[in-house]
Formats: structure tokens, C-alpha cells, sequence
């Protein structure tokens, strides 16, 4: 089954879109907001959002693990289903929809 | 006639001689040590911070005034309003600017001031960058001194150099340089832990900073890159973090308040010249992710003349490979006596016993370690049992290239935390509560700078990375083949 930014992706992240457009995020590209409900933002930062939401693996060594911890402090990763999910996307070159074109952008 | 255009030429060129002399002066200011400074050069680094008060008190959204700036370091996005109403009046300073920070304004526009680079490679460039900006706006306060400020001084401004302090040598006052003890200057700042040891009034041993800057691994002293996972270099994790949580606090403890005490300029003043000290024995060739942005929203009329916005939305300070070169951003540093470091010689002379023997990590009674992190300091290893961490590991060599990392995990990093490790034969029971013990086997220390909201969003769990490829190959030259056991002791700050 395919997988696509909208509706699955942008499902996965809608819970934490205001929190990120906060954060500035520095690349060797420039300085960018992370608005993790549209599509281009997403796919320009989408290795450093695959290191953060795989940070909570006992093999990781990413200082800060996302999504944020629950209200209660207890850890919060995604699901791994979703983890998958996401990685499967990236694998299939991140298409925004069906039959949409492939991002061509650049990835930071 | 022929003389007399010798004579005109001669005197021309002494003229323009002096003009670049004068200009060159002038375009590189000296940082000195904030306690070798003159009473004028005191007063005039008191007037022109006063002045960047008066400004935030007069509106915080300004970007060349004091709130602004500490906001740089402290903060992601504020809002601006379409036009300020909000006034300081009897407010206490950091009251009203962390008022400011949080107020949203129906008709305001996001502003985007910083938020600090901590935990990765460009840690050190980055504070390098934002002080190449305040400084900038520190010597345009009041160039010819020419304006009063708030407490009824003036004094020209255009020279000021950041004064450092250098933390690694006793204070000239109880604990921290005297100024900032002094309740009348601008300098004082309320909260900070003024708790002192009545013997040792340091805390960072200078044998430990020399001993760490002999590092040639750049992500080993200066951090890990920011692309991959990050991670905290030897100086950020050992002397940077406790000297904020532990030592200074108030304030100073949390990223996100830190840059509203005046103290923090003077410390990272030192830190960016012990940067300086690092590239001037290593080189910059080593050095990562140079080409990458620098995230801050900083006055544009100080822009380096190569800046370059890139490609991103929001509000940068340029690349990192523009803060290399101190000359091309106008300061220079002056180092006396004790404000040298350590070499490599001075150091081996230091780590030895008291009948002239190197110290050898676990051969001798105390490991080279102990020695460097405590030596005439107030600070030790945690002699209370926080939460122990074992695994065991078989002694072989580590190519420094490929560095053995001891990753600790903390699921809850309310706040900052610090890890003693130890390395003992498996056969050796951990005593962390023993001496004799934590003498012996101490390999490393290592600190999270941690507050709950930095950058206004909440953390995940926090992952330090602490390097101990240097401790397994010093004992490897004993122990090769054995089995060890790595036991850390959290405790909380």
C-alpha cells in the first residue's frame, strides 16, 4: 500500500505542528521554519525529522528525541508503525499524493 | 623646489601611515580580562550596557537593546507589537523582559531573536557570532560619548572590546570578578549562587581546560555534527555546562534565561578566546559544519559585508566560516601571566605523583583524571550515590578516529544533570561513597545544560554522549584484554 504526505504523513505530524513552527532549524542551506503540515517543509528537512522521531531507540544517540515528552513526563515516541510508515514514504521518494510529481527540492 | 616635493612627499606618506595605523587600531578592539581594566574602560563597558537597558526599558522589542540581545541567546520567537506601549517603569529588569517575551499582540508580527547552539559542532562559532553582533551594538551605544545614560554617565564607546573573565583563576572577588559582586553596577545581578568554599574559590582547575585543549580531534573538544546526532564536545560537557548549573546559577542555570545576567558576555568572552586558543595550536581546517547558517534575528546594519541570507525563512546571522577570522570582525584579545594556558610539557610535569611518577590510570592511587578536575578547585565527583549505571566492557585499543562513546539516556531531563564515570576491574566493587575509590578510578565527568522550555518547546529524553576512547587506551597500555566495568553515578543539579 502507498504511502502519502497527505493524508498519512501530514496525520502522523498534525498533532505537533504549532510547537515546531517555534523552532528555527539551521542547515548548511539557510535558516528554516519546520511546518511539519505542508508538504515542501517537510521534504526539505525530512532526514533531520527522521533522526529526531527514530531519537527515542536504545541504539540512537540523538541528544533530543521528538516528539516532545508527554504533559506527565514520560517518554513519547511515535509509534513504530508510524516510524515505519514515515521511512516508507522517504524510500518511495516522498510523494506528496497519488499520481503527484516527486519533491525535487533540496533536502538539508 | 625638488627638496621641498621630497619633503611634501615624505610628510604625505607619515600621513597616511598614521591614518592606516590609527584605522587598523581602531577596527580591532582589544578584550582584555575584565579585572585588568581601567576605571574609565570599566566605566565605559557599565555605560554602554546601561544604555542597552535604557533602550528595552524603553521598548524590549528593540533590537539593539539589552532584552533583545539576551533574547538572542534565550529565545526563539517573540511577538512584536505594530507599536510598543510596553514600559519597564519600576519593573525589575528580568521581570519585565521575560514579560515581554511571553506577550502576544493581536496586530504583532512574529520576530525570530535566537536560540543557542548547544550540544554540536558550531556551539563555539555560534557564541562567537552572537558576540560579533553585541559587541558591534555596544560600540555604537554612544561612539564619542556624547549621550547620558540613565545613571547620569557618559563615556565614549567606539573602542569597547567585551571584557572576559577568566573563570580557571581565583576571583578577585568572593566568588566571581568584583564588579559583578558590586550592588551598584549594572553588572549585578541578582540569584546567582553565591554559596562559596572557604578554602578554593575556583571551580574549573586551568591543568583540566589546558589538558583538554591539547585534543587534535575537532568533535572531541569542540562537538559533534549537527547534521547527524550532535552531541556535547569535552569543553561544552565538562567546563562550559557545570560552570552555568553549578557554579554561577540563578539565571545562568537554564539556557533560556542565561544571557539576561551581564556576567555570561564576560564568560563566553573566555570561551571564545579559548576557541581562539584551540584553532591557533590546531588549526581551522578540522572544523565542521562551517558552511552552515548561524540562527539569530541580529540589527542588519552590522551584517559582515560577505552575508549571505541563504535559502531559508527565517532570519540568520550568515555562515559559520564568516566568524573564523577574529581580525575581520574587529577584536583581538590581550592574555597576561595566568590568562596563558598550560602546554603539553607543563601538563605531563603536572600529572604526577609525589615522588615524581607519571600517574597510570588504574595503577596508581589516583587517576590523571582525578587529578586534572580537582586540583587546588572546589570541584569534585559527586560523593553521593545518585543512579548507578554498569556495563562491562573488554579492554582494547580505540582508534581515535573512530571513537569509543559512552551514551547515557536520561527519559526525564527536567533539568540539567551531570555523570561521574568510573572504570574499575570487574572484580572491584563500585564505593562511589569511598575516596579512596572515586581517586582512583575517576575517568571522566560530563554535564546536560538542560532547562524544561528552551526555545519554547518541550523535550524529548535527553542523550549524552561522553568520549572515553582516551581512558580505555591509557589503561589498554596495562590492561589489554581484561575486563572492566564502566559505573556511572547520575545525580540531578
Amino acid at each position: 500500500m502507498s504511502v502519502y504526505f497527505d493524508p498519512d504523513i501530514k496525520a502522523i505530524f498534525a498533532p505537533y505542528v504549532q510547537l515546531m513552527l517555534q523552532v528555527s532549524i539551521a542547515t548548511d542551506q539557510g535558516v528554516f521554519s519546520l511546518d511539519l503540515s505542508n508538504y515542501e517543509s517537510v521534504c526539505r528537512l525530512s532526514q533531520r525529522i527522521k533522526i529526531a522521531i527514530e531519537g527515542y531507540k536504545p541504539e540512537s544517540k540523538t541528544a533530543h528525541p521528538m516528539p516532545p515528552r508527554k504533559s506527565n513526563g514520560d517518554d513519547n515516541p511515535l509509534p513504530d508503525e508510524q516510524i515505519d510508515m514515515y521511512n516508507q514514504w522517504l524510500k518511495d521518494g516522498m510523494p506528496e499524493s497519488e499520481g503527484a510529481e516527486a519533491f525535487s527540492g533540496p533536502i538539508v | 623646489m625638488n627638496m621641498i616635493r621630497h619633503t611634501l612627499k615624505t610628510l604625505i606618506g607619515c600621513m597616511l601611515l598614521i591614518v592606516l595605523f590609527a584605522g587598523q587600531i581602531s577596527a580591532q578592539v582589544i578584550r582584555k580580562n575584565i579585572d585588568s581594566l581601567t576605571a574609565v574602560e570599566l566605566a565605559t563597558y557599565e555605560h554602554a550596557i546601561q544604555l542597552l537597558k535604557d533602550r528595552s526599558a524603553e521598548n524590549p522589542y528593540d533590537l539593539q537593546g539589552y532584552a533583545w540581545q539576551a533574547w538572542v541567546h534565550n529565545k526563539n520567537r517573540v511577538t512584536i507589537p505594530a507599536q510598543n506601549t510596553m514600559k519597564q517603569g519600576d519593573m525589575i529588569p528580568t521581570e519585565f523582559y521575560k514579560k515581554a517575551a511571553q506577550e502576544v499582540y493581536a496586530d504583532g508580527t512574529y520576530g525570530y531573536p535566537g536560540m543557542c547552539e548547544h550540544g554540536k559542532d558550531i556551539f563555539f562559532i555560534w557564541h562567537r557570532a552572537q558576540f560579533y553582533y553585541y559587541e558591534q551594538i555596544l560600540q555604537n551605544t554612544d561612539p564619542e560619548g556624547t549621550i547620558v545614560d540613565s545613571k547620569g554617565n557618559k563615556y565614549p564607546t567606539k573602542n569597547l572590546g567585551i571584557p572576559f573573565w577568566n573563570f580557571t583563576r581565583k576571583a578577585s572577588g568572593k566568588k566571581f570578578p568584583k564588579i559583578f559582586e558590586d550592588q551598584n553596577s549594572v553588572l549585578y545581578h541578582p540569584g546567582r549562587n553565591v554559596e562559596i568554599d572557604p578554602e578554593d574559590t575556583s571551580f574549573t582547575s586551568p591543568y583540566l581546560l589546558s589538558n583538554l585543549l591539547q585534543s587534535d580531534y575537532w568533535a572531541v573538544f569542540g562537538g559533534y555534527p549537527n547534521a547527524t546526532n550532535g552531541g556535547y564536545g569535552t569543553f561544552e560537557s565538562q567546563i562550559h555546562n557545570p560552570m552555568h548549573d553549578k557554579f554561577i546559577g540563578g539565571d545562568m542555570a537554564s539556557p533560556s534565561t542565561a544571557a539576561y545576567d551581564p556576567i555570561f558576555y564576560s564568560f563566553h568572552a573566555y570561551i571564545d578566546y579559548v576557541f581562539e586558543a584551540w584553532m591557533e595550536q590546531h588549526g581551522k581546517e578540522k572544523i565542521t559544519s562551517l558552511n552552515y547558517f548561524l540562527r539569530a534575528q541580529q540589527p542588519e546594519q552590522f551584517h559582515l559585508p560577505n552575508h549571505n541570507p541563504g535559502l531559508g525563512d527565517r532570519p540568520n546571522m550568515g555562515q559559520a566560516n564568516l566568524y573564523l577570522d577574529i581580525s575581520k570582525l574587529g577584536y583581538k584579545y590581550q592574555v597576561r601571566g595566568k590568562d596563558r594556558f598550560y602546554n603539553a610539557a607543563e601538563i605531563a610535569q603536572f600529572l604526577t605523583d609525589s615522588k615524581g611518577r607519571p600517574l597510570v590510570l588504574g595503577v596508581s592511587n589516583e587517576s590523571p583524571y582525578y587529578k586534572l578536575f580537582t586540583y587546588g578547585v572546589q570541584r569534585k565527583p559527586e560523593s553521593d550515590i545518585g543512579e548507578l549505571t554498569q556495563q562491562t566492557l573488554t579492554i582494547d585499543a580505540v582508534n581515535p578516529e573512530v571513537p569509543y562513546i559512552y551514551t547515557y539516556t536520561e527519559s526525564q531531563p527536567t533539568t540539567s544533570y551531570q555523570v561521574d564515570i568510573y572504570m574499575h576491574p570487574v572484580n572491584v566493587k563500585a564505593k562511589i561513597k569511598s575516596k579512596k575509590f572515586r581517586e582512583k578510578y575517576f575517568v571522566r565527568s560530563a554535564n546536560a545544560w538542560l532547562d524544561e522550555m528552551h526555545g519554547d518547546h518541550i523535550m524529548g529524553g535527553h542523550k549524552l554522549n561522553v568520549d572515553l576512547t582516551e581512558a580505555i587506551n591509557a589503561l589498554n597500555q596495562n590492561f589489554s584484554g581484561e575486563e572492566y566495568q564502566i559505573t556511572v553515578n547520575y545525580t540531578k543539579q
